[in-house]
């Protein structure tokens, strides 16, 4: 019989399945002689208590989802849907057209793209969807939606055409994303640069402040 | 047109088909999980709902992306704990304290060997009472954000030590530590608001259920 | 494959029907990656005389030029707008007319992020000002400047967006 330590992380991490199958015949060992060892509360008693707390945040956070009435919901619908408006117009060019026909006719061209693994060009088949919900009032969605569809896997076989649609000259760009950049690297010439954060309503943008060689007064610091 | 209550894997090829409807029953029916977990690392109704809304449109987004190599709600739950960790990052800079820690047992509580919870009676019963899901959630308000967030991933969300050490950008020993004092902190608290004393030490000295100075019980763990 | 689907997405777009279905070529077997990236970039001046107004083609860029870290800068105007086009492996060079140099390549990407790099060089310099390899959501937008140029300070507004 056996009274092998077993730290209390090893039963936290054993309670979580995430020990080696030596580890975890070590601890159903101990606990197997552990009740008539010990003092106080068996380790069967400890497991129980973390699956108890387990079901108690559950529950817990549940109850305050329970809290959030449905209507609420339903306004964070409305945003999403304007916005994913907005992303699949951002894919559109903004002239109107008479019918859904005459803008995939008129839209579509047979293109000749040579599709190779390591050009890196990358294939694009844009197709027309028809957004497929009841249309509501005078939604511009329903009428047909242009959506870039994902390239499949980089074939290796000689140019196939590839249907694509009229490539506009300058790609549109919808309202940027705010949110920080990581910098996983960054080096400046020898002068002194420093990396701020623009904190506003609607995000975080990372701001990289090169300095110029000479001090540049009325320059705040951050 | 599919039924809003086939399963995952048609709803999402729908999506991609660019069938708004079914993006939203999907959604629809992830939306309240979704607030739970963002409810539990952000604690404050309207930024859990911002994280609810921006993680929808992520996900009608970056659908293309998901591979299928693991469930689909497992992609967006990624997806909801970047967004919310990035929500806990950005507000940090506005408090003057770092809560780095936070709540430190100071290890002379007897460790995990306090049972708040099992103490308390049937489980069952337990759950449903609301001053212990209460409890439980005022636990988490005090808890480190670190430690809350480890607390969140797993116990809500049932995500691994790598995936956890993943998001955190940590190392997986990191975790296991990180959710062992978590959980140690949370048995703290609910000792403390739950007014819980070892049933060893009252049978020991006969005294009365008392909140404050819990005398340590010996160590359970040999 | 890829032949196989883009003959039925032929078929289906001549189908007289009122719902087309779009495609996608990512099957859950494929890994499914941006190779490409178009990025916006957006050089504008920032001077120390001005009416604090924000021009038409600077006002995505309100919320940031109206920060504490611009509050010394009253006089905004726009100096040039280009897109480049990024492959994987396949850096762009936008060579501005202020004469400074902005490389910009793809690195890959990482689940909703993309990583990039960017080097600015200046007019007349060996070492660039700044080399940085960095993440950023899709439609992220990055700031980098505060160099002498002109009457005032150029900044480079980068956002990037993975192409699909």
């Amino acid at each position: 019989m056996t009274t092998r330590t077993i730290s209390e992380q090893q039963l936290s991490a054993y309670f979580d399945g995430e020990l080696s199958p030596a580890e975890r015949a070590e601890v159903e060992q101990w606990l197997a002689h552990d009740a008539a060892a010990s003092a106080g509360p068996s380790g069967r008693a400890v497991l129980a208590e973390l699956g108890l707390m387990r079901d108690a945040l559950g529950a817990s956070l549940q109850a305050e989802a329970a809290r959030v009435p449905e209507a609420r919901f339903e306004q964070i619908w409305d945003e999403i849907d304007r916005a994913l408006d907005r992303d699949t117009a951002a894919h559109q060019p903004a002239a109107p057209s008479p019918s859904l026909w005459a803008r995939v006719l008129g839209m579509l061209r047979p293109v000749w793209v040579p599709v190779a693994a390591t050009a890196g060009v990358a294939a694009v088949l844009i197709t027309v969807v028809n957004g497929g919900a009841v249309p509501t009032g005078a939604s511009a969605t329903n009428t047909g939606e242009l959506v870039a569809s994902k390239p499949g896997p980089q074939p290796a076989v000689a140019p196939a055409p590839v249907l694509v649609a009229a490539v506009e000259a300058e790609p549109t760009f919808p309202e940027p994303d705010m949110r920080e950049a990581e910098i996983e690297r960054i080096e400046f010439s020898g002068k002194q640069g420093r990396i701020g954060t623009i904190e506003g309503k609607r995000g975080a943008t990372t701001v990289i402040w090169v300095s110029d060689e000479d001090a540049s007064g009325g320059e705040r610091s951050l | 047109m599919v039924s809003p209550e086939a399963d995952d894997q048609s709803l999402v090829a729908a999506c991609r088909l660019g069938d708004r409807q079914a993006f939203k029953s999907l959604m629809q029916r992830y939306q309240r999980k979704v607030y739970s977990v963002a409810y539990g690392f952000l604690r404050n109704q309207d930024d859990a709902l911002d994280v609810v809304q921006e993680s929808f449109i992520k996900v009608h987004r970056y659908l293309g992306n998901f591979e299928g190599n693991s469930s689909f709600y497992t992609w967006l739950y990624r997806i909801v704990t970047n967004l919310c960790i990035d929500h806990i990052r950005k507000n940090k800079r506005h408090r003057e304290l770092e809560f780095d820690d936070g709540l430190r047992h100071d290890g002379e509580d007897g460790g995990m060997s306090a049972l708040p919870l099992s103490s308390l009676g049937d489980p069952a019963q337990v759950l449903q009472r609301r001053e212990i899901l209460d409890a439980v959630q005022d636990g988490l308000q005090y808890l480190s954000d670190k430690h809350r967030a480890v607390i969140i991933m797993r116990e809500l969300q049932g995500m691994s030590y790598e995936e956890m050490a993943q998001a955190m950008k940590c190392q997986k020993g990191t975790i296991m530590s990180r959710l062992f004092h978590a959980r140690r902190n949370m048995q703290k608290l609910l000792t403390e608001r739950l007014g819980y004393v070892p049933s060893s030490l009252a049978d020991e000295t006969g005294e009365d259920r008392d909140a404050s100075g819990v005398a340590t019980p010996q160590a359970v763990l040999p | 494959m890829t032949p196989r689907i883009l003959a039925s997405a032929f078929t289906a777009l001549l189908l007289p029907a009122t719902v087309l279905g779009g495609l996608s070529l990512a099957s859950a077997e494929v890994h499914a990656e941006v190779k490409a990236a178009a990025c916006k970039v957006t050089v504008f001046l920032a001077t120390k005389d001005g009416d604090g107004s924000i021009p038409a083609e600077l006002k995505f860029l309100d919320e940031q030029l109206r920060d504490d870290q611009f509050a010394a800068f009253k006089g905004f105007r726009l100096l040039e707008a280009k897109t480049l086009k990024l492959g994987l492996a396949k850096p762009s060079v936008a060579a501005l007319q202020s004469g400074f140099q902005l490389r910009l390549s793809l690195l890959g990407e990482e689940e909703t992020k993309l990583k990039l790099h960017a080097n600015l060089m200046a007019p007349g310099r060996d070492k660039p000002l700044v080399d940085t390899a960095y993440k950023i959501d899709n439609n992220g937008l990055l700031l980098v400047g505060g160099m002498r140029h002109l009457d005032g300070k150029v900044f480079f507004a980068i956002q990037c967006r993975g192409e699909t």
